[in-house]
Formats: C-alpha cells, structure tokens, sequence
C-alpha cells in the first residue's frame, strides 16, 4: 500500500499480506543476536531505504557496499544504489578525504537525486576523515547529510545506534537551515515516528492514523516512511511528533528549534510492569490522552478512545467464550504483548510461566541478575492481579520444559514474537498461538490487535495441531529452542566471544 | 565559550604551557576545562596532582562491558560527567582521552572517540566552561590528532616550539595540517609561543618562522628553574611559586591569548624554504658552539 | 594470456561496484573446504554480513564465527581476542582447518595476526591447523582475494602426495555458494566419471585431506579460468599441468570439456557415454522444440562473473540462438584476456567489473526480453519487465535443493525449464 493510501485510509483493519511472512522469515534468521548481530551500517542503510530519491554512499571499500546490500532486515531482498568511495589500501594512509569529495559530485552526476547520505565505514572512522567538513566543500545542488557512526562504549546495547546516528543526522543536518519563522505550523498536525522499517511498514499504522483523525488531528508525516527531503524539511509543521524515547536528540533538536512537543509511546518510568508501554487498550488509552493533552483536546481525546475501545471490544466479546478461563502456558521474556492481552482481556488464565531471555537473541548476556529477577516479579505481580498463579521456570531446558508442560497441561501455549518453536510444541501435542500470524504486533499501534490476538488465540484452539511437522526432523538444541545443535553452537561461540570474552 | 589548542613537538612544553596557563585563566575568574588528548594521559597532571585521573576511554570501556538493567536497555549504561572530568586545582576541570599502552592499538582513533563521547555527554553545555583547552600529543600525525581542529571544537591553535630545527620542522607540518582544516571551517592559527628549549635561544629565528606562517608569536618563555621544579612536584608555577616573574609571565601570556583575535589560515614551508631556514639555524648553532664536523 | 601483475595493483574502482572485497573472495574459498571453518577477525558487521549472504545460500553450512571485536577494541587493539575465537571454534566445532582472516578495521590498527597464527600452532589444546590470511578489504577486491587465498592452501599440500593417481585430476575455481553449485559438481563428476576419469580435489568443495592430497592428481582441471594462479604455483611446485576449460554450460562446452581432459591425460573420449548423454539432451528438446522455435533470437544481457558468464553467453548464443546484447562481467580473473577472445563476435557488448549505475543503463538501451544475473539484479529486471533467469553470485532470493544442474548434459533441461517456464507463465494482459 503507497503512502498517499494509507495517509487517506480511515480504516483500521490490519490483512496479514505475503510480505508479513517475509519479515518473520528474515526474523526467524539466528542473526540478530543469536549467532551474529547486524552492524550499524545495516541499520543506517535501513533508515536510508525509507527515504526517497536518496543513495546511500558509503565511505569506506568496495566489500562495504556490495555486503551491505543484503541488509539483516530484509534479507533476500537487497538495497539497490549503494555506492561507495572504494577506499584503499592508500586512503587508509593518506586519508580518503578527496575521494569522499569526488564521489559526491560523481553521485550527484549519475543519479541526480534529492539527497546523497554519507555512511561512514569503520574503514573511514579510523582514518579518520574530517567528513562532516564535506558537506560545505561539496557543491552539488542537492543536500547531503553525513552520518559518521563513530561508537566506543554501549555498543552491545542493540543495533538501535545506528538507527538513532542516521535519524539524528538526518533531521538536525536537513533542518539545520530551516529557521522557525519560515515554517507555517499546523497546530492541529502531528508527526509519527516509525521504529522499524520493514517493507510496507506504514500498513502497521492505520489503526493510529485512524484514530489520530478521529480525535480531529491530521499527520504530517511518518518518520521514516518513504519521506522525501521535503517532508523532512517539513517535520517542524507539526505541533508535536510521538517518538518512541525522548531521549533521540533529535528529539531534542526539535524542541528547542521549534517548540516541538512530544509524545513517548515508552514513557518514563519505563518497565514499571508488564502492562507498560502501548500495548493493550489501556495502553493505547494513555497513548490517546497524552496526545490530547499536548494538543489541549482531552475531550475529544477521551471520547474517540471510549469510541474506539467499546468497538473493539464489542467485536472481542464474540471471541470471549471460546477463551474464558482456558489455561495457557506463555514463554516470555522482557515485554509483555499478546500474552498479556489474552489474560487482561481475554480471561485467560497462566498455567506456566516460562522466562527465556535466549529466546531470539543472546539477551541473557546482555541483562544483568537484578534485570531478570524484576522481569519475573513484574510477570508474577502481573498475573496475580489477574487471577492467576503460574509456575515459574527460567531459562529452562527442553526437557525440563516439556515436563512442566505435561504437569500443568496448558490448553494453548503462547510463544513469543520472536521464537522459531511453535512446531515443537505443537509435535509435542500443546495448541500453541502461532506468533508468525501476529507478525509486527509491537509496531502496530491501536485497539485492534488485541482483538487481532484473540482471533488467533481462538483459531489456535480450533485448530488441530500440525502433529508431523517436517520442523521436528531437525535435532533441536537443549538450551537454544528453536536452534538446531549446529546452530546453537554457532549462537555459544558468538556468545563466548561478543559477551564474554571482552 | 573560549576553546583552544596547543600542539608542538614532543617534549616541547605543551603540558607544562596548557596547564599553567589553565591556572591563570581560572585565577581570574574564569571557568577553565583542560582536555589532554594524549595516550599517555599526563597532560593534566599539573593541575591534579600525582594522583592519575581515570582517563574517558578507559571509563568508556568499562561501562561498556556491564551488563544492563532494564530501564538501561533503552539508553545503555550511562556514564556520568564526573566519571570522566575531575576538578584540579582552583577546580580546573581536567580530562584525560586515554589511549592503548605504546605498540598496540589506535591512539587516533582514541581522541576521535573520547571528543565524540564529551560531546554526547554534553560535558560543554552541562559544565559551561569559559575556556576549554586541548592539549594534543606531539603532531598532527593523523585525522585522530586532528579532531580538535574540526568546526565546532577548538576556536584557535596555538603551536609551541623551540628554536630548534626539529621542533620547528614539526611546527611546520603542524602548519600544514592547519591550514587544510581552515579551509574547511576547522580552527585557525592562533599564534606561536616560543618556549625556550634545547641548543639555542634564538627568538628572531621564531619571529622569522611565525612571519612566514603568516602568524605572530604570542608568547615567549625563557628557561626558568621555577617550572622544572614545580614539573617534579606535578604542579604549576602559578601554584607552587606564585609570585615569580615566569608566574607572572605564564598570566600574562594566558590573558594575551584569551583576548587574542589575530588568526589566520597559515601558509606552511615549502620544502626548500625549511631547508634554508635548517641551513641557518645551523650556522648559528656553530657559531655558537664552534665548528665541527665537515659542513659548512 | 594477461600478465598476473597487471591486477595486482586495484585499478579504477566503480562507485557502485559488481562485487565486493577480498574478505568475500577469501572467504568463498576457505569455505568451500567443508571440514573447515572461518574466524573473521573482525566487528560484528562484516560478520554478520557474511553470515547472512551465507545463510541466505544454505541454512544449513555456514561455517563463520568472529572475533568479537567491539569499537572500543579499535582504540586498544585486540589480537588477543583472534586468539580466544579460534580456541573457542576449535573446541566446539572441532574442524579439521581454520582460516583466520582480519577486516579493515584491525588491520588498520595493526593487530598482528601472524603471531597469533604462530600462538595458535603452538597450542596443544588447538587441534585444527590454522592458516591466517590477510584479508583486509581495502587490500584488493573480490577475485584477487579468492586467487589468493586459493594459493595460500599450497603450503599445507603433502609433497609426499606427489606420485601421481593415473586419470586423477582436480577441479579449481569451483564455488560451493553458487546458485546450483551442489547439483553442478555432482553432474561434473558424473560425467569425469563417465569418460574414466576420478576426481581427486575439488578446490574448493572438499574435505581438507583431499586439498592436502592435491598433489596426486595428475591434471588440474580451470573452470573458466577462476584460481588459474593456484594451477600454475601446483605446476611450478608439483609439476601437475593444468587446462583451463569453460564453465560446462551447454552441449559443446561439456563435450569439449570431457574431449580436453582426455585429450591432456591421454586418453580416448568414451563415444558411446557420449552418445547415450546426447540422446537424453534431444529428448528434452524435443519437448519444448515449438517454445525454442519461438525463443530463437531472443535478446538477453547476462550479469556473472567471467568463469560462468562467458561459459553461458556461449551457450546461449550458439546452442539456443540468443541474441546476447550484453555480457557484463562482475569481476574479472587472470584468464579473462583468453575468455574474451572467444566470445569475440558472439556478444553485441562485453563490460568487464562495470559501475553498477553505468551497467544498468547500457542494458536498458540495449533493450532485452530476458536477463541472466544474480539477486542484485532483480529490480533491473523489473524495471525492464523481463524474467530473471538467476545463475551468478550472489543468489540469495532462490532456494536450490534440487539435483537439477546449470553445469553438464543434465543442465540442458534444467535450462530449458527456467527458460521456457519464465516466459510462459508469465501474465499478459490480452
């Protein structure tokens, strides 16, 4: 769906497409810190394909932009126009400077686009070349933004960095021109940034954008989503953005630039319970009135959530009986998502709590003792006050998970997002929620998905289980569920390595 | 905010310049930040005393390897300003970059990070220094010793030298290093500080040199026992000899510098040029010590 | 045939590049040795990188871990840490080789490698033999670093192996991530097999015993010319001649690919295996002969590499009548002068390593109804409106599990398959 489409769509009906099962493909991949982790050039040319008549140049050698195009979020389907300045063995010594400079204006020469942004490489940090300076030097008549991805500390923290270092440039670099005066604001706009970019991301947004035009608001644009420089240029129209951390400091930028308010979908205190963040309808409640308040239509804001939410669910209730006071067994870590909509809203009731902080990457490494420990109180407290009482096991193995499974005879398993064993547990007899079919909960915003979530958990019941899956023919790691042994090797050496070896 | 660099030669009596001229410019009230941008971290020992200073890379590291508690995945482990800058003397905030032990590593790479790390941490705003000093190992020998030259960091360079060939054969290319920055809105030359060090106490021969640069010399401090003891006692003259004439010499230079709006784009040394000007010290320095060896 | 040193130095690099760094060769080489692994010493981003073109291959072999370098190590150097990965690999994977190779960021501090090379041989506890390669991208570029890593496997070759095994002969320049590759060898030994021939190594695409047992072999069989400089050091070393032949695309350039081999380890061409293989390629053509009628003259480019992309302009041209409007090579090999001779007159126009950009719109003026390529290509094609054929480096957007060959006298109905099908299911508006 084109972006004009979904800015005009007033529907909030999500249809699973192809290319959702394509993102759980790339997803399901050991790579994004299991057995590797993307770079912070994957992450920067991820924003970068979200902007139009851009190209990327890269500054550093051939390797990086011919490797780079396969990008760990999109897998098989590769960025095109990654250009590079083919450094060499005589640029490390003599610096690469010059041959940034040419590149650009051969960039400009061929592709005549709006925007040339500059990555820098390893290769090029090291060097160290003054490449900000480039931007004055140049003299194409179209903008360039230079992203140096210098990092020492922190940099195990996810691949966020990157995705922050390019964002922050880009915004702070394109508007750094662009005075408070010579913008005509929208009081009644709104900006909306997006967290990840997977191909047709703006899709996870209708219900938002939706609800935002209910309340008598309109976007001004989704950051990044298909954004020419001109809707870049234009970020300061709107009275305020929704951004996922304060924090950014672009965020910040535009504050003090412009005046711009802001609306945090992970507000401080962060990770105060399992009901924290966005997520389910007081979630999504809290999100609405926030924005009502920063725009002063609290009013509205109340009545387009109590609107909005009686719809949901009035279109819940029909699923209610196939799930009150069915048993689940959810494997979780840190967040709480559809597992927790189908016990607060749901009347489901947890059997078994399985915490695995391995599952989809090696976040156990990552997390220190007291992190985990508030994790599994937060998931105690959290089903205490909805009537239920699990069993708690953390970082099980298969076997020991099999036996608590069999002790406590779940009706459905609720696998996490990020897992690859749905097919195990349905070998071993357990309905499970297929968590494929909920691809990109996280990043869709509103009160569907927890009627979306319910459909599938009622489906999952209704459905028999895939009792010979091809999956089961693999060997299946102990520690690693979803890994074979040869790959869950794969992830311990990465582990030993990144981690624990440092 | 005032922010400038020394560079020089090693051994030339950046530190012991910086650090001395950090004292006065806080004796007169003003808020002085000193960042040493040399591996071996001892550019602000002067002004902290024998105690070494735990340097930001170092700090960097060690944050960098703790595990994380939730509210710190979204941010990642914080380092906190005074981890990294630590009052000395009359509460001069000192930073040491820190770099790998010699033979490994990338100290380059090092001041890029450590600047880059200073600044994200917002250690300017947050502290508002009125002047903040860089003091940068011996010569612009990569883009690493060159970060404070980019925009937005140092607002002038200052180069220390002798009127020794070598010293000034390094105040040359340190010229040139200079004058590519300045043509890319990096920092200017500020002036020259001769610093009398070495075989010969030639001050025409600096003013000579700094004309060419198409610069001043600023300053110009004679050898003086005050400073080598105070060096021994890690501090500076302004503190451990308050009242002396190179006390007083060090405070003058430093309000000379802090009100100095003269700066230009040098105009480094040909090749040749350098070696007439090495052809002259030369026949000083016979002249001085008598002939030897078998040139002219 | 070119002089080696005339590529040795990089010359003009594209803005938007055909292929990637000498870590990628090296790596393509050192993989291909199936009881071996890779230790990149390197930050997470090359690996992964390599991990994921890998991966993307084949889910099931992709035998690359790191070094863990994190950014700060780029300040205090960390050759200790090459060290604690190949310990750490060697432990759990038990391989019978590693190949160490550093990215551009620890070569560029200077983290040196050869000693941890010697630390790790003189570790009791480490059992693989280590090989460190220096493979900094910004060294040379892709083909450089595969012929180099290539020759670097001489060192450990058994010179003990040197009596020759009578119709024995090696296979180099032989990738195993190419698209098909698996079903290819096994075609190639098939028909070696076919005319009484063994194959002793296949370099590389084998276990590491049979590299060290390299030396037996008594002909080293070029594909495309790919790894001809690791044929002349075995020439030089170990006195085995060697042929270069085209990739086997085709009818002709398989039967003059057996016809070589015999004829340089004297020996009569089996006519009879020919024949019945002959007869097998006519039933399938029979099958499809009214879409080859229709088919002949159709205007195609072709994107490879110079070992498989001259071999299939051949084929295209001269078996099912292609018109090849444009043969752009990715990269080049030190064979490519001799290659380029004999296509002279077959092909309209022939880029060697183009920019991409420049690629692209040559193509596009070209004007084309098909396009032979890799993965890279897929958006031209679109833009062209034209069916992808995918045969090059890299293919990571097609499975390929079946025994259905490019290379050999099987590849004709594989061919014929992907050709015939690609147009004829195609949706067209009436």
């Amino acid at each position: 769906m084109g972006k004009e489409e979904i800015m005009n769509d007033n529907s909030f009906n999500y249809t699973l497409s192809p290319e959702d099962f394509m993102v759980s493909s790339v997803w399901s991949l050991p790579i994004h810190g299991r057995a590797a982790l993307g770079g912070k050039i994957s992450c920067a040319t991820t924003i970068a394909t979200s902007l139009k008549n851009t190209v990327v140049l890269v500054h550093g050698p051939i390797g990086c932009a011919f490797q780079r195009r396969i990008n760990p979020c999109r897998g098989w389907n590769p960025i095109y126009d990654m250009t590079c300045t083919a450094l060499t063995e005589a640029e490390t010594v003599f610096g690469g400077y010059d041959k940034l400079l040419g590149a650009i204006e051969e960039v400009y020469d061929k592709y005549k686009p709006e925007l040339i942004l500059v990555i820098s490489t390893d290769v090029s940090d090291q060097i160290g070349d003054y490449m900000e300076a480039v931007r004055e030097e140049s003299k194409v008549p179209c903008d360039v933004v230079v992203s140096t991805l210098v990092s020492c500390e922190q940099d195990s923290v996810f691949t966020k960095r990157g995705v922050s270092i390019v964002r922050n440039a880009l915004i702070t670099q394109l508007l750094e021109t662009v005075d408070k005066d010579e913008i005509e604001e929208d009081e009644k706009s709104l900006n909306i940034t997006t967290l990840v970019q997977f191909p047709d991301e703006g899709r996870r947004y209708r219900e938002l954008h939706s609800l935002i035009r209910k309340m008598g608001l309109h976007v001004n644009g989704f950051y990044f989503y298909n954004n020419s420089v001109r809707d870049i240029k234009s970020m300061p129209r709107a009275f305020a953005s929704v951004v996922h951390y304060a924090s950014e400091p672009w965020t910040e930028f535009l504050e003090k630039k412009y005046g711009m308010k802001y609306i945090e979908l992970y507000p401080e205190p962060r990770f105060s319970s399992i009901e924290y963040g966005p997520y389910g309808f007081e979630g999504v409640d809290r999100l609405l009135m926030d924005i009502g308040k920063v725009y002063g239509i609290e009013g509205e804001a109340e009545e387009v959530a109590k609107r909005s939410r009686r719809e949901a669910e009035e279109a819940l209730s029909s699923h209610l009986p196939a799930l009150k006071g069915k048993s689940i067994s959810v494997v979780g870590s840190y967040t709480g998502g559809y597992a927790a909509d189908l016990v607060r809203y749901c009347g489901m009731k947890c059997k078994l709590l399985v915490l695995k902080f391995r599952t989809g990457t090696n976040f156990d490494m990552l997390l220190n003792e007291a992190a985990k420990e508030r994790t599994a109180e937060m998931w105690h407290d959290f089903f205490l006050k909805y009537d239920s009482d699990p069993e708690i096991l953390v970082e099980p193995t298969l076997e020991q998970e099999l036996k608590a499974l069999k002790r406590t005879k779940p009706d459905l398993i609720v696998p996490p997002a990020l897992g690859t064993s749905a097919w195990w547990y349905e070998k071993q007899g357990f309905k499970t929620l297929i968590p494929n079919r909920l691809s990109g909960y996280f990043f869709r915003l509103g009160y569907w998905t927890v009627v979306d979530a319910a459909i599938e958990a009622r489906r999952a019941l209704e459905r028999p289980c895939s009792s010979e899956p091809l999956l089961s023919l693999l060997d299946q790691d102990e520690e690693y569920g979803g890994l074979t042994k040869y790959w869950a090797n794969n992830a311990r050496v990465f582990r030993h390595v990144w981690y624990e070896e440092v | 905010m005032r922010q400038i660099a020394f560079y020089g030669k090693g051994g030339i009596g950046k530190s012991t310049i910086g650090t001395n001229i950090a004292a006065a410019l806080s004796e007169n009230g003003l808020s002085v930040m000193m960042i040493g941008c040399d591996p071996k971290a001892d550019c602000t020992r002067n002004l902290t005393g024998e105690v070494q200073i735990p340097t930001v890379l170092d700090v960097s590291r060690d944050k960098g390897i703790e595990r994380l508690g939730l509210e710190e995945l979204v941010e990642g482990k914080e380092i906190e300003l005074g981890e990294v800058i630590h009052k000395g003397y009359r509460g001069i905030y000192c930073a040491e970059c820190g770099g790998p032990r010699p033979g490994f590593g990338c100290a380059g790479r090092g001041v890029i990070v450590a600047i880059d790390l200073l600044k994200r941490l917002k250690a300017f705003e947050e502290l508002k220094p009125d002047v903040v000093i860089y003091d940068v190992l011996g010569d612009v020998v990569c883009g690493g010793f060159a970060m404070p030259l980019r925009k937005g960091l140092a607002d002038e360079v200052y180069i220390v030298t002798s009127a020794d060939y070598l010293a000034l054969y390094a105040a040359n290319n340190i010229c040139r290093g200079i004058s590519a920055f300045a043509n890319k809105g990096g920092s200017p030359l500020g002036g020259i500080i001769y610093n009398v060090r070495g075989m010969l106490d030639e001050a025409d021969v600096v003013y000579d040199f700094a004309e060419k640069f198409g610069s001043q010399v600023i300053g110009h401090i004679p050898n003086a026992h005050e400073i080598a003891e105070a060096e021994i006692d890690a501090n500076t003259v302004i503190e451990y000899d308050s009242n002396t004439d190179i006390a007083n010499l060090f405070r003058d230079l430093a309000m000379r510098i802090y009100n100095n709006k003269l700066t230009s784009a040098p105009n480094p040394l040909a090749p040749e040029e350098m070696m007439m000007a090495g052809k002259e010290i030369r026949r000083r320095m016979k002249e001085k010590y008598g002939k030897r060896g078998n040139h002219e | 045939m070119a002089e080696e040193t005339e590529y040795e130095e990089q010359e003009h690099l594209s803005l938007d590049p055909t292929q990637g760094c000498q870590l990628i060769g090296a790596f393509r080489a050192f993989h291909g040795i199936k009881d071996g692994y890779v230790v990149l010493h390197s930050p997470p981003g090359c690996h992964s990188g390599m991990l994921l073109l890998r991966t993307l291959c084949d889910n099931a072999d992709a035998r690359i871990a790191f070094s863990g370098i994190h950014p700060r190590d780029f300040i205090y150097g960390a050759e200790h840490k090459a060290l604690i990965a190949l310990k750490k690999v060697d432990e759990t994977f038990k391989p019978a080789f590693i190949a160490l190779l550093d990215a551009c960021a620890p070569a560029i501090v200077g983290d040196d490698l050869d000693a941890v090379e010697v630390k790790a041989r003189e570790d009791a506890e480490i059992k693989s033999k280590i090989l460190y390669f220096s493979a900094a991208g910004f060294h040379k570029n892709m083909w450089l670093g595969y012929e180099s890593a290539l020759v670097s496997l001489v060192k450990f070759m058994d010179t003990n192996e040197s009596l020759k095994a009578k119709d024995s002969v090696n296979l180099i320049g032989f990738k195993d991530d190419g698209f098909k590759s698996v079903a290819d060898l096994t075609e190639i030994k098939r028909l070696l097999n076919g005319v009484g021939v063994k194959v002793n190594a296949v370099l590389t695409a084998d276990e590491f015993k049979q590299i060290v047992a390299a030396p037996k072999a008594s002909l080293n069989i070029v594909l495309g010319g790919d790894g001809v400089k690791l044929a002349k050091v075995m020439n030089k070393q170990f006195e085995i001649p060697y042929v270069v032949v085209d990739y086997p695309y085709g009818v002709s350039a398989t039967e003059r690919f057996l016809e070589r081999v015999c004829e340089e380890l004297d020996k009569e061409v089996d006519e009879i295996f020919l024949s019945q293989e002959r007869a097998r390629v006519k039933e399938s053509v029979e099958k499809v002969q009214f879409y080859l009628h229709g088919f002949y003259g159709l205007s195609c480019a072709i994107i490879g590499d110079t070992a498989k992309g001259i071999g299939l302009a051949k084929f295209l041209s001269s078996e099912l009548g292609f018109d090849v409007k444009v043969l752009a090579l990715t990269n080049k090999n030190f064979w490519l002068e001799e290659n380029l001779k004999g296509i002279s007159g077959l092909v309209q126009e022939v880029l060697v390593e183009p920019d991409r950009f420049e690629m692209e719109r040559c193509i596009a003026n070209a004007g084309i109804q098909m396009l032979f390529g890799s993965t890279f290509d897929k958006r031209l094609a679109n833009v062209e409106r034209v069916p992808l054929i995918r045969f090059s480096y890299p293919t990571i957007d097609n499975v390929a599990l079946t025994d259905t060959p490019y290379a050999g006298f099987r590849s004709i109905p594989t061919w014929l398959e992907s050709i015939v099908n690609s147009l004829v299911s195609r949706y067209y508006e009436v």
